[in-house]
């Protein structure tokens, strides 16, 4: 017999712990740079862009998600194009359920290029699963409210989790240091990495 | 005039009278004016119709920064687009730009890249900045007085 998968259902809505903080952050900020690295929800961006926010959007099919989800890979490159276009310095970064299909060391090349055009006190919204097994492609993470999120998956197909410790994507994120965490029901955790600068 | 066949919305008050620019047509400038315009052809410059409503259509390729009250697009836009109402960016467009207005609505299946602002733009009666990437300099204008 297979093993059974440990993935909630897709289409679940979940309680978020640091999705109400962001938005606040952007509630009390309406001028802030918001880039989502991830699979864009385009009723995301309204959400996150309704204070007036100004919020980075790719859509296209050569955007950062789907590369990674072609690939399992990014170049500096494909990150370098990202920083040319969107707006800095960046006051709030989603990096949500992309990480689990990244190695460390692509994690640590795409964050060094971030933390270049992030702004001291900036934050890092990212997620990484505790799960054993994921879908073999990023889900698609819908704001249902400023304190829900749904993840929607449409891959059967499954691989094993990195499962990386918030101390590991740390020590990968130069400037960022971990504010909280938060694990949802479906075993995704939430961390919210503050940007305190480079050293000089 | 708008084809029936073409992926833009109706919008019922545009009627067989708005000025367009049609399939093969190709204007290098400044489009200035104060009449709703639609878009088939080829543009490298600037829109500023900020009273109106521009239609891209989705045959058009759009080089230019677009000021409008309402901005639809269906085709291809490569530039600023602000309105002073709503921007609509239909499945089937191509954009890359920067956008700017009190409601925006990016439909599923749209290549967009570029940020999103829900506010009322920061506009002057100016014509706007053209893009980096521009044809010759030269101003159009149409004048509903003569169609």
């Amino acid at each position: 017999m297979g093993v059974p998968s440990s993935i909630v259902e897709s289409g679940a809505e979940l309680t978020s712990g640091i999705l109400p903080m962001v938005c606040h952050l952007l509630s009390q900020n309406p001028d802030c740079n918001v880039v989502d690295l991830g699979a864009v929800s385009t009723d995301n961006c309204m959400m996150f862009s309704r204070n007036g926010a100004r919020v980075y959007v790719d859509t296209s099919d050569d955007s950062l998600r789907s590369k990674v989800a072609g690939r399992n890979e990014l170049d500096v490159a494909d990150v370098d194009d990202l920083v040319d276009r969107c707006p800095t310095p960046i006051d709030v970064l989603l990096f949500w359920d992309l990480m689990d299909y990244l190695s460390l060391d692509t994690i640590k090349r795409v964050m060094g290029r971030l933390s270049g055009v992030m702004r001291p006190g900036g934050v890092l919204y990212t997620m990484a699963s505790r799960q054993r097994r994921i879908p073999d492609t990023p889900a698609l993470i819908e704001m249902v409210r400023e304190d829900c999120l749904r993840f929607v998956h449409n891959d059967d197909a499954e691989r094993d989790a990195p499962q990386y410790a918030p101390k590991q994507l740390e020590q990968r994120m130069p400037g960022f240091v971990l504010e909280k965490l938060y694990l949802l029901q479906n075993g995704m955790q939430e961390h919210l990495f503050v940007f305190e600068g480079l050293d000089q | 005039m708008p084809d029936n066949d073409t992926q833009t919305s109706h919008d019922p008050s545009i009627d067989d009278t708005v000025p367009c620019i049609g399939r093969g047509i190709r204007i290098t400038g400044e489009i200035k004016g104060d009449h709703d315009l639609y878009i088939e052809g080829e543009i490298t410059g600037s829109v500023f119709l900020p009273d109106n409503m521009v239609l891209v259509g989705a045959t058009a390729d759009v080089h230019a920064n677009i000021i409008a009250r309402i901005i639809e697009v269906a085709g291809t836009v490569i530039g600023d687009l602000k309105a002073t109402d709503h921007v609509v960016i239909k499945s089937s467009s191509t954009v890359e730009g920067d956008i700017v207005a009190p409601q925006i609505q990016l439909e599923e299946g749209c290549q967009f890249k570029g940020s999103v602002q829900m506010r009322e733009p920061d506009v002057s009666h100016q014509p706007p900045a053209k893009p980096r990437v521009v044809g010759d300099p030269g101003t159009v204008r149409y004048n509903t007085a003569n169609g």
